[in-house]
């Protein structure tokens, strides 16, 4: 557990419809900690990043947070394709943080360089490609140097380009210190990233790992067709991320998860190449899009 | 405030959803002095009640004008919610003032009454306009799309609310005696449409009341909608 939670979360309760969405569910993000939250579609990722900003209205349980509101920054997905050129959003965002003009447009500035948008800084969201909308969002929510940022699926359905530029950005600001809470479906941007794993399931966090090189974890080598291979990984718990190699996949795996995703393996008809202790980074490879 | 009123004023602009009201408004006052000459105060008594309905129309489109995403967004750049969506509804609040200027000013301005009004009348004027304004604009906020999720329901909901407000002199006649009172429930917009129109019957209290009840029904019902939004939150 974190040593200075910068926000807790202590039993909370959220439903929509009748549904659980969270269920009693605990956490605590501590300062200069980078969380991946992990699920699968539904699980209550993008809710507990609400719950987490003080968005979200809670059924029970309780935030506590040491950091007023304005301190989050928040990159909510499907961010909206508004009528405002990308520096002009910006700009009032800054505003509304009550960010002085002169100062605001230095720090947009340097946004812009970090992450190389200054051709399209004049062109309306509406018309910005997904990934270059992607960064204006992440640009706002970076607004004011936030001591937590909260990045719901940051990379989702961006090329492999942009998601390698974003995925440096993030990888920056955690070098620099930030608090970072983030929600995917990438293997890669977990491996590359997170300190801690959240799992959701059923409304709770079904599992809270410290990220791989710190959890025991296998290298499980294996020959699967690619639909199964994907099927496989996706209802899979403890894959930290998948690759190809050649003729077949490589996984990096919580070692205590290893057998049963091997036993999936073969029931869908595949074979086991190899199985071997991981030894940290040393065994890392180029990294695919995860399930 | 004032960063989140630009943008939100900005915003809304740009999503042109105020020029179905602005235009029917104009058209409205176009027509009802397009005949001279007109009673002053009975004349007022029609445009405030237009005022009252084409803000509730320019309200119900503006509250849910703003994306979802953006206005989580705004709210955590704002600090809080509460101030959010109370720097939006201030914006509405300026535009239900210009459209009671307006409805005010244009028969002075083109000679369309029997008589120059007095100063105290244009004064009662506006601000029984800007008082019914504020009125249509706090109801049509409680039918966002956060608090009543199906468009239909809102609409419905509106215009019943809408409807009710006006027919409310029928409904205090047709009410038991003990039960009249009753009507001060529903947005004052009949006891002042009334005032206006028998304005030279009724004392200066009572005139003070039934302006005074728009700007604090208007005032309760902001709160009401400032409090269930900070409830339901996102």
């Amino acid at each position: 557990m974190p040593n200075k939670p910068i926000v807790r979360l202590e039993e909370v309760r959220r439903s929509f419809a009748g549904r659980i969405v969270l269920d009693k569910l605990s956490l605590e993000i501590g300062r200069g900690e980078v969380v991946a939250l992990l699920g699968s579609n539904g699980s209550g990722k993008s809710t507990l990043l609400k719950a987490l900003s003080g968005l979200s209205a809670l059924d029970g349980g309780a935030r506590l947070a040491s950091i007023p509101p304005n301190r989050i920054g928040f990159a909510p997905d499907g961010f909206p394709r508004l009528r405002h050129s990308a520096r002009e959003y910006l700009l009032a965002m800054a505003k509304i943080r009550g960010m002085e003009p002169q100062a605001a447009n230095g720090i947009i500035d340097n946004l812009f360089e970090l992450f190389r948008l200054q051709s399209t800084e004049r062109q309306r969201l509406a018309d910005l490609s997904k990934g270059n909308l992607q960064k204006v969002n992440l640009m706002q929510a970076l607004l004011g140097s936030p001591e937590l940022l909260l990045l719901d699926e940051p990379l989702s359905g961006l090329d492999s380009r942009t998601r390698a530029e974003l995925t440096d950005v993030l990888l920056q600001l955690k070098e620099e210190g930030a608090t970072i809470v983030f929600s995917t479906h990438e293997q890669m941007l977990v491996e590359r990233l997170a300190d801690r794993v959240v799992r959701l399931r059923d409304g709770t966090a079904e599992q809270t790992a410290v990220r791989a090189g710190s959890v025991p974890c296998k290298i499980a080598e294996f020959e699967l067709a690619d639909e199964e291979t994907d099927r496989v990984c996706a209802v899979s718990d403890g894959i930290i991320a998948r690759y190809r190699i050649r003729g077949g996949w490589g996984c990096r795996i919580e070692a205590v998860r290893c057998d049963a995703f091997l036993r999936a393996v073969l029931a869908a008809n595949g074979s086991i190449r190899s199985v071997r202790n991981a030894d940290g980074d040393a065994e890392r490879r180029p990294f695919v899009d995860g399930g | 405030m004032l960063g989140i009123m630009a943008f939100s004023f900005k915003h809304y602009t740009r999503t042109y959803r105020y020029v179905g009201p602005m235009l029917f408004f104009g058209i409205a006052l176009f027509f009802i002095y397009s005949v001279v000459p007109n009673p002053v105060m009975p004349s007022y008594s029609l445009t405030a009640t237009l005022t009252f309905l084409f803000a509730a129309w320019l309200g119900f489109g503006y509250v849910d004008a703003e994306d979802v995403t953006q206005q989580m967004i705004g709210s955590l750049h704002a600090g809080g919610q509460t101030k959010y969506y109370a720097a939006r509804a201030s914006v509405i609040a300026f535009w239900t003032v210009c459209l009671s200027v307006v409805a005010v000013a244009y028969p002075i301005l083109f000679d369309k009454f029997d008589r120059q009004p007095e100063t105290g009348e244009a004064l009662a004027a506006l601000i029984g306009h800007a008082g019914l304004g504020m009125v249509g604009a706090a109801v049509s906020y409680l039918f966002t799309s956060k608090l009543v999720p199906k468009l239909s329901y809102a609409i419905i909901g509106l215009l019943l609310t809408v409807a009710l407000s006006l027919a409310a002199g029928g409904i205090a006649d047709a009410l038991p005696g003990s039960l009249a009172g009753l009507i001060w429930l529903l947005p004052p917009v009949f006891p002042l449409m009334d005032a206006f129109n028998r304005h030279e019957e009724i004392s200066a209290g009572y005139q003070s009341i039934v302006l005074a009840a728009p700007w604090a029904y208007a005032g309760i019902l902001f709160g009401l909608f400032l409090k269930l939004m900070d409830r339901k939150k996102m």
